[in-house]
């Protein structure tokens, strides 16, 4: 191996790296201005008023009405981990695709979640379903 | 020997400890006026309002309680819902300490009326006459609201760039402010219980 080749690995694997770390940055701070107001910054959300997003059945269960919500609110009586909210959630239409993947991502890994991955077109699939 | 080493290290920080802890009287916060050599402090001026159960408050209502203060409007998106989670610790910490009250004021009283603000209440979980939540003649209220953070804004540390809106603000018996807490900042919150129990001291020693 000649040496810039080797450079040019090390370059790469340093770039990945930092890339990997960053990776939900920028839907982490999303978050933090568009929806920790109410489901505050650790996710937990506040009593019956607001529900959690940190560890919620709900969410487990749904997680691909996560960019349609975003955008297009909610008015359900939902059911969050054996609690019962019935405040409607208005969309954030200011949001764009690209937000809201950046968001959703990083609220499937934060906190204790471990729900996965969503690739963007899965996320455009959201954004463009009709609710019943 | 061991372990009266360990006890020796035990009292050297827990007296350290003591030492760190304010104690004695909390100030008087806001504008002070000496009338025949008698300092008056700011005080909440008297209003008359009404709670989620229907119930008239007033400040004679609340003559023998301290108590904790903000203001919000249930359809808020912005911090509100942050400062009540704070509200909420203070609720619970304070359960059983019947001296202290928390009183949250809407600032949107024409939506926010008696059945709304009912529904509010439950939904965080207060079913009791300790958390009021008051309603009622929009221009009382603001002018209340200024009242509250007019005391706070004049004892501000730092100057210039004033956004009280996140203000939590405790309350003495007389109606005067003691202490305040950024509502949106919960470990501002956590030292302020600190200066709750110290206002509570100071009636319980009495
Ligand atoms: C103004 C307060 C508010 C803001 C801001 C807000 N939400 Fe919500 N959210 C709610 C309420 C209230 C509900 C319950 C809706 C219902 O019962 O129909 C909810 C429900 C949800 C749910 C489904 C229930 C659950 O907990 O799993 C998700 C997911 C969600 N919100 C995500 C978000 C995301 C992401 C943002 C930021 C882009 C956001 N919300 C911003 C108030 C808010």
């Amino acid at each position: 191996m000649n040496r810039n080749n080797f450079l040019l690995i090390v370059f790469t694997a340093v770039l990945f790296y930092t890339c990997q770390d960053g990776r939900f940055k920028q839907g982490e701070g999303l978050y933090e201005f568009y929806c920790s107001s109410c489901h505050m910054l650790d996710g937990s959300g506040l009593a019956q008023l607001y529900p959690p997003l940190n560890a919620s059945d709900w969410l487990n269960e749904n997680k691909d009405q996560l960019p349609y919500i975003m955008r297009f609110g909610i008015e359900d009586t939902l059911y969050v981990n054996g609690q019962e909210y019935t405040i409607p959630m208005s969309g954030l239409p200011e949001l764009s695709a690209v937000e809201i993947s950046n968001i959703t991502n990083y609220i499937l890994s934060a906190w204790d979640n471990d729900l996965g991955k969503m690739s963007f077109k899965e996320v455009q699939n959201s954004l463009d379903s009709k609710k019943d | 020997m061991k372990l009266s080493n360990l006890m020796c290290i035990l009292c050297v920080i827990g007296l350290y400890s003591c030492t760190q802890k304010e104690s004695g009287p909390l100030p008087y916060i806001g504008h002070h006026e000496v009338v025949n050599g008698d300092t008056i402090f700011h005080k909440i001026p008297s209003f008359d309002l009404i709670n989620q159960d229907s119930q008239a408050v007033n400040n004679k209502s609340l003559s023998n309680n301290i108590y904790v203060s903000d203001f919000f409007f249930t359809s808020c998106p912005s911090i509100c819902p942050k400062v009540k989670k704070q509200m909420l610790r203070i609720y619970d910490r304070y359960e059983k300490q019947d001296l202290l009250k928390l009183v949250s004021h809407t600032l949107d009283p024409k939506r926010d009326d008696v059945e709304v603000l009912h529904t509010y209440a439950k939904n965080l979980g207060v079913e009791n006459e300790k958390w009021l939540f008051l309603t009622g003649d929009k221009d009382q209220i603001y002018d209340l609201n200024d009242d509250y953070f007019v005391a706070v804004i004049e004892d501000e540390r730092a100057p210039g760039g004033i956004d009280h809106s996140g203000k939590i603000v405790l309350v003495d018996k007389n109606g005067h402010v003691r202490a305040f807490a950024e509502g949106t900042d919960p470990e501002d919150v956590t030292d302020f219980f600190q200066d709750i129990d110290r206002l509570i001291e100071e009636y319980e020693q009495k």
